[in-house]
Formats: structure tokens, sequence, C-alpha cells
């Protein structure tokens, strides 16, 4: 089933908060001293897959990002995401609230305008389970060190527009893991 | 680069003090998802005595039962609920179940089991009322050779409410030749034609069972009976069946019974155990078996006649030179001869396994002064060095079993 939604405005754990506005505060320090200070901005849309115990779950969620570079080939980045097709396995439904990641982004030198980069970091991301029979448990959000890497192509290098091919891991820790492959357009400002 | 050095110490103080756990979120999808899994509906508690009211001081055990969509069966989930108790200080129960009833409670509790978003709940009873006598109930006239009588135990307390106490009695009989008792509660009738008692003890307070052990068995009756094989070095589980003289149905008494071989060496029983009935081939050769119920009762099956054979029907193994089962004299520095081994079944096949990877060939002395075999890559390959004798074997190995030839070799 798919349907537009905006559930990412659904409570974001204190500790989630804490960092945000850790990072932020870091950038706001960090980034009028750096010479490299460059800002960007992006969309997409990303492919998650989900696996609680041994169950797989498909679903699609669009993403936003605003990033920095502090130095050439090392910016910080800021996703958040928001789910758009839930998936339903064993008689149970699972949706993606939201997930908001802070990343610290290194990336090669850009070559044939191509680069390829990493992300590590971490991030919150809330998932909401019903079950058939009860429509519980609902949401629980999960805490993890995020990390990713992919590859961009300059589309329009001129006016910095890269093409951005992706994947990150969310959440991986006992029996639940979240990762997400997607493809999203990177513009400089 | 000063800044970006604080930057990522500071992302890592972020994550290292974002670090919390995620276990109850993980455990509530996972076990959502266990639940569809399972296709469970609803779940239930029962105890397992049947008790609502349980003795201060005592045990009892719960068990969590699950309903299941679909028509499937209910199964028992004990092990994977979460127990809990409304009042720890009058009873408690652990993850398996097992409930504990404090001693000098008197009080109203709770049980629940949860488990993701399913929960079930029963209230029960803690009394510290006195227990005043204990009746035991079960079968108390028994056929010979026979066990699974299942006893409980009642125990009525002093407003006169009954309880079953099965599980909290010690069992003892007055003649375990007789008859014996399991902790649970299970008798076993061994020995006939007579009387004894079967106690219930519980806090102070004994009851009595009479029982009656009939010399009622007419007849054993052994299976397999015909064509009987036992494979050298493997096991053949007989069984017994006992036929009664009265009305009693006939029943497997095959651990009730006393096993016999006439020939040990051949074949044997371990009368202990579980294991009664089980024969294992020890050695070629036919023997006779049979069964008994006990020195007290004169029913004893029929002879069985049991044929141990070996593996595969092997009969032996041969050494040969040529068709011959000997060598002629050879002199020093004679020209090598080939040897070979052959297996002989029952049936008179014959199978060359000279080269085989079992057949192990040897030579004594081991010095080969006089002639040595080769049991690498020739197998077989006799070669004559000096004057003197010398003994080769094969060996073959197969199903633990090893068959053996030897053949003397002269050289003058």
């Amino acid at each position: 089933m798919i349907f537009s939604r905006m559930r990412a405005t659904r409570v974001i754990t204190p500790q989630l908060c804490t960092m945000l506005y850790t990072v932020l505060c870091a950038l706001c320090f960090i980034a009028p001293t750096a010479n490299a200070a460059k800002p960007y901005g992006g969309i997409g849309a990303n492919y998650l897959r989900a696996a609680i115990s041994d169950t797989r779950f498909a679903l699609a969620s669009t993403e936003a990002r605003l990033g920095v570079y502090l130095r050439p080939q090392i910016a910080v980045e800021l996703h958040a995401a928001t789910g758009i097709l839930d998936s339903n396995e064993q008689d149970a439904e699972l949706s993606l609230d939201y997930s908001a990641n802070a990343y610290l982004r290194l990336e090669s030198p850009e070559r044939k305008n191509m680069k390829i980069y990493v992300l590590l970091g971490y991030g919150q991301s809330s998932l909401d389970l019903d079950r058939s029979d009860s429509g519980l448990p609902g949401s629980e959000s999960f805490n993890a060190a995020s990390y990713g890497l992919g590859f961009e192509f300059a589309v329009r290098r001129e006016q910095g527009l890269y093409l951005d091919f992706g994947w990150q891991r969310h959440y991986a820790d006992g029996q639940i893991e979240l990762d997400a492959a997607g493809l999203s357009l990177r513009m400089m400002f | 680069m000063p800044t970006l050095r604080h930057l990522i110490i500071t992302l890592l103080l972020v994550i290292l003090s974002a670090g919390c756990s995620n276990t109850e979120s993980e455990d509530a999808f996972v076990e959502a998802i266990e639940l569809n899994e399972l296709n469970i509906a609803s779940l239930s508690i029962e105890i397992d005595s049947g008790n609502s009211t349980f003795a201060a001081d005592s045990t009892e055990t719960a068990r969590a039962i699950a309903q299941r969509n679909n028509g499937l069966a209910d199964i028992d989930v004990t092990d994977r609920v979460r127990w809990s108790s409304s009042d720890s200080s009058v009873l408690t129960i652990n993850q398996q179940g097992q409930i504990s009833a404090k001693a000098g409670a008197d009080s109203l509790v709770d049980i629940h089991a949860n488990w993701a978003d399913l929960s079930a709940v029963i209230q029960v009873a803690v009394s510290t009322e006195d227990l005043d006598s204990i009746s035991i109930s079960g079968d108390s006239v028994l056929p010979v050779c026979q066990g699974d009588f299942v006893l409980s135990a009642t125990g009525t307390y002093a407003v006169g409410d009954e309880r079953n106490i099965s599980h909290l009695v010690s069992w003892a009989s007055s003649d375990t030749g007789l008859v014996t008792v399991s902790a649970d509660g299970v008798m076993s009738a061994l020995a006939s034609g007579n009387t004894g008692n079967i106690e219930a003890s519980y806090d102070g307070i004994t009851g009595v069972l009479a029982v009656e052990v009939l010399d009622n068995l007419d007849a054993i009756t052994i299976t397999p009976n015909t064509n009987v094989e036992v494979i050298v070095g493997q096991t053949l589980q007989f069984t017994a069946i006992g036929s009664y003289s009265d009305a009693t149905a006939d029943a497997d008494i095959t651990q009730f019974s006393t096993w016999f071989s006439d020939n040990d060496t051949l074949l044997s029983f371990d009368n202990s155990g579980d294991n009664r009935g089980l024969a294992s081939g020890l050695a070629e050769g036919n023997t006779l078996i049979r069964a008994s119920c006990n020195p007290s009762n004169a029913a004893v099956s029929s002879d069985v006649s049991v044929s141990v054979e070996n593996p595969s029907g092997i009969s032996r193994i041969e050494i040969r030179y040529g068709n011959d089962t000997e060598i002629p004299i050879q002199e020093p520095n004679d020209q090598n001869v080939q040897l070979s081994a052959l297996l002989i079944y029952t049936n008179g096949d014959e199978v060359n396994v000279t080269t085989d990877d079992d057949t192990d060939w040897t030579s004594s002395p081991s010095t080969g002064t006089e002639a040595s075999v080769n049991n690498t890559n020739d197998k077989g390959e006799v070669s004559f060095n000096a004057v003197g004798e010398t003994e080769i074997e094969v060996a073959y190995e197969i199903n633990n079993v090893i068959y053996r030839d030897t053949i003397i070799l002269t050289v003058q």
C-alpha cells in the first residue's frame, strides 16, 4: 500500500535531540572558521530493508539532507527521512515513522565526474509495527551508530549538482536490522 | 586541524553519551513477530495440580497455554512468556512457571503471564490452613509385571477443603521387591501374589494405600521370534508381550522382564535401566533366548533361536596364492609373488580385497629379514630375502569387526 504522509513530527527521543543540538552547535562553531565551509542539500528516495527476527520487510522512504563541507572532502551531514511505503509480512504491518541521522562524511577526490564517500555517525529510527490482531506493539525507537557508503556522479559540475547512489546501515543489533539504499540529488548552495 | 578534531571528538562523545539500550524496543518487535509466526491469538494460565488454593510454604507449577488461530492446536508457551506475581511477599514465580508460596502467607494473589501485547491472569489463594489427612487414589490391585499406575494424593485441610497434593508428598513403598513407586507417584508391580503399602507423606501427615499384586501372568511371547538374526557389533531390541489369565489386557512387559541368553559370549542382554530386551551381538553363532517376569512368577517365554551373524554375511577372510592357500617353498632373492586377500561370504561369494583401504598386510617378524609383505602401493606383494620362516597376516576391518588370516612362508 503506497500512501504519502509526514510522520516525522513524532516525538524524537531526548538522546537524539541532544545529539542533533550538539552537532548543530559544533557546526555553528566550526563552519565560520573553516575556509572551505560550503553548505549543500539534497533530496532522494530509499528502498529500506528491515529484518525482525527471521521476517523481512521491504519499505521505502523519502529523505532530505543538509550538510556543510568543513574542509575539502570532509563534511558533516544531517539526514531526515520518513516512510512512503509500508510492508506487510506475517500479518504484521511495518512502517517507518522517521529516521534522523548525523554523519561525518569523508569523500574521495573527484575523477571523471565521479567520487566515492563513506558516512560515519549516529542516528535514531522510529518504526511502527502493527499486528493485525491488536494493532500493537506500535512505534518503537532504535538508536545506534550508523554508517554508509556511496558514490556520486556530477550531473552539472559547474552548478554543483550531483546524482548520488548510496547505502546506509541505520540499525543492526540483536534480531533487528534496518538498511537503506537509495538514489538522491545533491546540490551545493 | 583543531576544528575538525574537535568535531570528531564531539561526535564520539555524542555517540557514547547517547548510547542506550534498545532492548525493550527490540523485544517488543521480535515478540510481536513471533506471535504472528505462531498464529497465537490468546494466552491462558493453568496450574498443573488444578489447585486454586496453595498451601503456604509449598510449590506449584503454572503453565501458559497459547490458543492459536486457523484451527491450530494449543501450544505450551510456559518458557516463552514473562511471569509475574502481584504480591511477591506472598507468592513468587520464576520464568519457568515454578511457583513458591511463602511461609506464613495467607492472601489472594494474581499471577500474570505476558507475551508481547497478549496477557493472561489468574487469581489464586495462599493459605496457612493445617493439613488434616491425606488420601491416596489409584489402582490398588495390580497385574504383575506392569507399570505406569499413576497415583494421586489428596489433602484434606482443617476447614474441610480438599486439594491435590500429589506433587508435594513424598512417595514410598513398604516392599520395593513387590511394588515400587517413583517420586512422582507412578507404581510398578514387580512380584506377584502379595500385598504391600504405598505411603504418601507431607507436612507430618501420612496417607496409606494397600496394594495387591496379582499372580495372573499366564504367558510371555517374545518378538521377533522367527528367523532372528543379530549382526556382530550391533544390537536388536526384543519385545515381551505378557498374556494374563484374567481380564487383564495383553501388555508390553519388556521393561519388567529379565532376559536370558544361553550363550552370553555370542549374544548378551543388559538387564538394567531402560535397556531391557536389548540384545548385543558379540560373536558369530547360534543361541537361545528367553524372558521371564521375575523369580516369583512361573511364566517364562518360549525359547527363541537367534543367529548371530558377522556383518554383511561375511564368513571369513582367506589369503591366497593364485588359487592355493599355501605358497611353495621359495629361495632367497626369488622373484616377488603376489598374494590375494578374499572375503568369503556365507553364501559362498568371494570378494577380492587385496588392495582395499581397510586391508592391512603385516609380516612377523616385522624386520622383513627372511620375507616381507608390501602394505602400501603394491599391497600383498611378498619379497624373499633370506632363509627362514615368516608369518604373513592380513586383517580386514568392517563395522568394527576385524577378520584375519595368516600364512607361513618358508625360504630355503
